[in-house]
């Protein structure tokens, strides 16, 4: 058995993504490109700050949907496969 | 003249609204801390966008981009959007159905000890008083600059409002207030944003010659990090800060606490973005070399729209403190009413419990309105450093308590404790031991150290809490 409660695999996913694209952001080369007058780090921040939540309720419609569908009665089971 | 009487009608029904929300909520604390569990997905978001946008989020976020330039600012704000999908992912659900009303609820059936108690509600009334403070000094202050009342009267006319409103109305008033607050900021970035986008011909022209005029309006500060600081303090605070809790706490179900958090959010990042992209530049181009940059936001107001949108622009000033400072309100008086004397007032009472939770409002509100009379000069640096206090001692044991099996007693005393004394102690004396790094970026550390080595080397929770805590993952 796991130490760690399971996580929905689509979740667990966009955790890391999040994670990643928050470090891989902080790197110092993105703040030394410039793009239309403003750091690529102010950019990758701006995808942030608007794509994260997008994605996460996107994610959350997506499988409150499949639950109305019956196809997902609990958050320990593997969701189906699209 | 006609701001002042914008400002009034809006105070007004404040007070109406919590008013008409009595009868309902003074009975129940169901219905007064947490609405009866009853609040919708659409309205639960803008309730949260408009406690989460502060007086920082409107006139701030355009003084940081106008001196600290576009990227820093863009991480700032970065930060606590990120804390979202993290309290999504991580706590919405299972707090939801733990069915209580605030964080401490949730460290005390985790970590079931009297330190947890006492020292976790103590945080809280810390740290959010403190920045009550911070968001009363700012209404006082955008008062007296736009509608010409002195600082203590307005502080005081604005305190004793949404003190009414929150002690009579509990979470239900504090939910349509935030509602009409939120809309309120929504429209009026909106507006001034597309206005401002359609007189310059194209927004990225405008910030292409902003950042041409001034090509640090452009760039990271050179030298600094303090924005990583920001961003790891903010996107570790949100899904343990108790007022975002009570709001999952507020939702019907835990799909609609999900999705509210997520709507609050897009809607935060479309106006903090229409700020720091569209409007920033403008006050770049019109207004460069302002003494204090935080004029920015009032002087476009001032200079391109007629007085109407200017008592508009005062009103949701007004609004955004106050959406954030009542549900602030309504989570240091739960830290006192329920978290603290909650064990001694259940005996008592259901009328005696209702003036406990009054008395509880209107003592935080009065003592923050006596803080804010003469507050200390380095509020900022205060109210940071207690939302980095609250998150350097909850994050690890709120994160590990939901979803790691070996997380006891031991590792979540230990993680709490000691995310609270390292970052105090490297705040106030990190400096001087050669600490190059941010205390947040020091305290979770320590403290994900200490709850790995109570949890792999203590003794186990019982197993009926264990069992307890794996309820929290089915959803019936």
């Amino acid at each position: 058995m796991s130490s760690f409660f399971p996580m929905r695999p689509r979740e667990r996913v966009a955790l890391f993504g999040l994670i990643a694209f928050s470090v891989v952001a902080f790197l110092p080369v993105f703040g030394e490109i410039p793009i239309l007058g403003v750091a690529a780090f102010g950019w990758l921040m701006a995808i942030l700050l608007l794509g994260s939540p997008a994605i996460l309720a996107l994610l959350v419609m997506r499988d409150s949907g499949a639950q109305d569908e019956g196809t997902s009665h609990h958050p320990m089971d593997s969701p189906p496969d699209p | 003249m006609i701001e002042r009487w914008l400002v009034l009608a809006y105070l007004l029904v404040c007070v109406v609204v919590g008013a008409l929300a009595t009868r309902r909520v003074l009975g129940s604390a169901d219905e007064y801390w947490v609405a009866g569990r009853r609040v919708g997905t659409g309205v639960n978001a803008l309730a949260i966008m408009a406690s989460l946008a502060s007086g920082g989020s409107l006139v701030g976020v355009l003084g940081l981009a106008y001196s600290g330039g576009i990227p820093a600012t863009l991480a700032l704000f970065a930060g606590a959007v990120v804390g979202f999908p993290l309290a999504t992912i991580l706590v919405a659900a299972p707090l939801r159905r733990l069915a209580k009303f605030t964080i401490t609820d949730f460290m005390v059936f985790r970590y079931p000890h009297g330190l947890v108690r006492a020292l976790v509600p103590t945080i809280i009334v810390v740290s959010l008083t403190v920045y009550m403070v911070a968001q009363m000094k700012a209404a006082g202050i955008t008062a007296e600059a736009l509608l010409g009342v002195d600082y203590g009267t307005a502080i005081t006319v604005a305190t004793v409002v949404f003190v009414l409103y929150v002690s009579f109305g509990g979470m239900v008033a504090v939910t349509v207030t935030d509602v009409m607050q939120g809309a309120l900021l929504f429209v009026l970035m909106g507006v001034t944003a597309v206005v401002l986008a359609m007189n310059s011909g194209s927004p990225i022209g405008s910030l292409q010659a902003a950042t041409a005029a001034s090509p640090a309006f452009g760039q990271l500060p050179a030298g600094g990090s303090g924005y990583l600081d920001y961003f790891v303090i903010w996107a570790s605070a949100i899904p343990v800060i108790p007022h975002i809790v009570m709001r999952v706490a507020t939702a019907r179900d835990p799909r609609s606490a999900r999705l509210s958090l997520n709507l609050a959010t897009i809607m935060y990042g479309v106006m903090i973005l229409s700020a720091i992209l569209i409007i920033a530049p403008v006050g770049v181009l019109e207004f460069p070399g302002l003494t204090d940059p935080d004029e920015v936001f009032l002087r476009i107001i001032g200079e391109n729209f007629p007085p109407l949108l200017r008592g508009l622009a005062v009103a949701a000033v007004l609004a955004a403190v106050m959406s954030t400072t009542d549900a602030f309100l309504l989570a240091v008086s739960s830290a006192v009413a329920h978290d603290l004397l909650g064990g001694f007032l259940s005996k008592k009472s259901r009328r005696a419990q209702a003036v406990a939770r009054l008395g509880a409002t209107w003592l935080v509100g009065a003592a923050a309105l006596y803080w804010a009379w003469s507050p200390p000069e380095l509020l900022t640096r205060f109210y940071t450093a207690g939302v980095g206090l609250l998150s350097a001692g909850l994050f690890v044991p709120v994160i590990f308590g939901i979803w790691w099996r070996r997380a006891n007693l031991a590792g979540g005393l230990a993680a709490l404790v000691a995310g609270v004394v390292t970052y105090a102690f490297v705040l106030l004396f990190g400096p001087r031991f050669g600490i190059g790094l941010g205390p947040i970026l020091v305290a979770l550390p320590v403290s994900l150290a200490a709850m790995l080595a109570g949890g792999l080397w203590g003794s186990s929770d019982p197993s009926d809490r264990t069992r307890a805590v794996e309820r929290l993952h089915q959803s019936s």
